[in-house]
């Protein structure tokens, strides 16, 4: 009897094992918009890997389990630039010939409406920096008069994520030859799917025949040491993107002997151009003065850093060297920093990122709700569901100042009416849209937070403000570890770990960089 | 027949043993990355619960005189492994920021996912050796083919974890598929009865 009521139980154990199994990725969050749906979702080897799109924050997004590991604009969508490119010259590359317009992807039942057909605009901050691998470049720069449109450069990327990177390099540089190598072939068959744009790009050729895209399924570090050498030829640019789910540096591509290998496949001016994770002070400041002294060990003797400024509430003068961050690493045998290369980097501010798109063409606008305490409490609402309730509420309440780089707005409504009334909107905006009760718009919601961001303003504003940090880090000297940047309270604190030779030295034999940036 | 069975049960846990090891490091990873940090905790986490599992399995196999202990044992790991996807990222991802962001994190996520299903497989192998004891003149041929059997049952779980579980199916799937394997086998030894046939035999040995 017992042993059947065992055999029973585990049984039992079975069906709840599978009825309760966690998913990988939780669609509802604090300051996220309330109508995220997914679109597809599937595992591989190395991740959990997840497509999710909202209509009203204007994104679509690929997480790795619940991380999200970068994003497109869902507008303006492909169809839009070909629009724009009838009356701009400078966008016929991005217009596909008729008939060969591939379809959208077939999409999960959760997303409702058209399979999206994202165009070139990032919804992440840090892979506006790709170009700035270009732009540094004086021997490629130089004789095409400085004209992304006049050069063909090779350029290989490690790391495909959404291939968000990509087709912003796409759009600014029609003559691109770009090889993306991914360990996961999973995620290369999930952007070919999901983003039509990047599966026509592997159809098309540049105008010495070259593939504008090519992806390729292996480890980067034996791509690099065999496929390079057969190619036979070196590349202008190599970019480090390469995350595990954990959201830590392969530590096999981040060493000296790495980076050598790296310097022997570029040409004598390419650069190497990485995302680093990690802050200047503290122990992820390892992780970034680490890899500018690897770098320069492996004779890419001109390393300097870019501390990207994504938070509109962050100012270069208020600088937080405590803070982890994007930063966005370059390294040549060529002079690159700012001492050495002043027609780069005169090159860099000059630079409008996206210049043929017209003000306005992606803005979000939303209501967060907010706690007692002011802090963020639920899910994002679109603003036009709260001007249904409360007309004009959009000018109501007190704007917040950002005071870092200028493309989001922000106004705070405490009035109690108002709230009530946005409150009731908003769950019966998700009734109607068959959408789950929208997270924290409870009792808990005290007072109204109502944002609007401007994504083509982002892109501009954000390297425009991180671009001059850059530039101002290097006044304090060749080996200081970027920043303290100009205007911040510490800039005459010379703190001995910020600088580049006191960092830890990754090499095959110590690649301790996932250990240093836990 | 009867040592056929005893085989396959030794062939079957060790495969399941080692598969959840392989598939911990996934199980683990978007919490806790896939640094070397994650691999010494797995890895001492199971040899640590074999170490004890050796010990308890030890003492349960000399009091045992048939299989049903052996069932209750496996039917207990099925069912860790069958309910590993409700807690184990939500167990993980429960643990103070502190934990989660340093080195022996890692340790203390896996010591509480990993410990009491690997150990209860830890406790299969004295058991095994008990029930397919016959004659103390050949203790060591019969007890050298059951560790061949098992550590095959291994390296079968981790190669095929490896190279098709883990790219081809889910890994909650895979984690409840493993349980109901396991499931079935302990009912099986819950049900067919097989004898010690070593009463006083070890006495006996010179």
């Amino acid at each position: 009897m017992i042993r059947v009521v065992g055999i029973l139980i585990a049984l039992l154990a079975l069906v709840l094992g599978w009825v309760f199994r966690d998913n990988h990725y939780r669609l509802q969050g604090i300051a996220m918009p309330s109508d995220q749906a997914v679109l597809h979702h599937r595992d591989s080897a190395y991740t959990s890997m997840t497509w999710v799109g909202s209509a009203s924050e204007n994104f679509l997004q690929l997480r790795f389990f619940d991380k999200v590991e970068g994003g497109l604009c869902l507008r303006p969508t492909w169809d839009d630039l070909i629009q724009l490119a009838a009356k701009d010259e400078r966008l016929k590359h991005l217009v596909p010939a008729p008939g060969s317009i591939p379809a959208g992807a077939p999409v999960d039942p959760r997303w409702r409406g058209e399979a999206p057909n994202p165009g070139t605009l990032p919804n992440s901050a840090y892979v506006r920096f790709f170009p700035a691998g270009l732009l540094l470049n004086e021997a490629l720069m130089a004789p095409a008069g400085g004209d992304l449109h006049k050069i063909a450069p090779r350029i290989l990327i490690i790391g495909l994520g959404s291939s968000v990177g990509v087709l912003g390099l796409a759009h600014h540089v029609p003559q691109a030859s770009i090889t993306v190598v991914d360990i996961d072939r999973e995620v290369e068959a999930a952007v070919r799917e999901h983003v039509p744009l990047a599966r026509w790009l592997e159809t098309q050729k540049t105008a010495d025949g070259s593939p504008r895209l090519r992806l390729v399924a292996q480890d980067a570090r034996q791509y690099i040491r065999f496929e390079v050498k057969r190619e036979g030829k070196p590349y202008d640019l190599i970019i480090l993107d390469a995350y595990t789910a954990g959201s830590t540096i392969p530590s096999h591509l981040m060493t000296r002997e790495f980076f050598a290998e790296c310097k022997d496949a570029l040409t004598p001016s390419g650069l190497v151009l990485g995302n680093i994770i990690g802050s200047h002070t503290g122990p992820k400041h390892l992780v970034v003065g680490g890899t500018l002294r690897s770098l320069r060990a492996a004779g890419l003797t001109s390393a300097h850093s870019i501390p990207v400024f994504q938070d509109p509430f962050e100012t270069p003068a208020a600088f937080n060297p405590a803070a982890a961050r994007n930063n966005i690493v370059v390294a040549s045998r060529a002079a690159i920093d700012p001492r050495g290369n002043k027609a780069g980097w005169d090159r860099l501010a000059a630079f409008v990122p996206f210049p043929e798109l017209p003000a306005g063409v992606a803005i979000t606008a939303q209501v967060i709700p907010q706690d007692a305490e002011q802090r963020y409490a639920g899910g994002a609402v679109p603003l036009t569901v709260a001007e249904e309730a409360v007309p004009g509420i959009a000018g109501q309440g007190r704007g917040l100042s950002p005071t870092g780089p200028a493309f989001a707005e922000y106004r705070l409504v405490e009035d109690k009416g108002i709230v009530a009334k946005v409150r009731a909107a908003a769950h019966a905006w998700a009734a109607r849209e068959g959408l789950p009760q929208p997270l924290g718009w409870g009792d808990e919601a005290h007072a109204l937070l109502i944002r609007r961001t401007d994504w083509l303003k982002a892109s501009r504003e954000v390297w425009r403000v991180s671009i001059q940090a850059g530039r101002d880090a290097a006044k304090h000297g060749a080996d200081a570890l970027v920043g303290p940047v100009d205007g911040s309270p510490e800039r005459d604190d010379r703190n001995p770990t910020w600088i580049i030779g006191d960092a830890p030295l990754f090499t095959d034999q110590m690649p301790n960089a996932d250990i240093v940036n836990l | 027949m009867r040592l056929t069975a005893l085989y396959l049960t030794s062939i079957i846990c060790g495969f399941a043993l080692m598969a959840m090891e392989i598939l911990a490091a996934r199980l683990v990873q978007p919490v806790f990355g896939s640094s070397t940090d994650v691999w010494a905790a797995i890895i001492s986490t199971f040899i640590l619960s074999l170490s004890v599992g050796y010990v308890i399995g030890g003492r349960v196999a000399d009091r045992a005189r048939t299989n049903l202990a052996l069932g209750w044992v496996i039917l207990g790991a099925g069912v860790f492994y069958a309910l590993m996807p409700t807690y184990g990222l939500r167990l993980s991802n429960a643990l103070p920021e502190a934990v989660q962001t340093a080195r022996w994190g890692a340790l203390v996520s896996c010591l509480a996912l990993f410990l009491p299903p690997s150990l209860l497989l830890g406790c299969i192998s004295p058991m095994l050796v008990k029930l397919v004891f016959v004659d103390a003149a050949q203790v060591g041929r019969t007890t050298g083919t059951l560790y061949a059997i098992g550590s095959f049952g291994n390296v079968l779980g981790i190669l095929v974890a490896n190279y098709v579980l883990l790219p081809l199916f889910p890994l909650n799937e895979t984690l409840i598929a493993l349980g109901a394997v396991l499931v079935a086998l302990g009912a099986a030894h819950l049900v067919l009865r097989v004898q010690a046939q070593s009463e006083g035999a070890a006495g006996e040995a010179p």
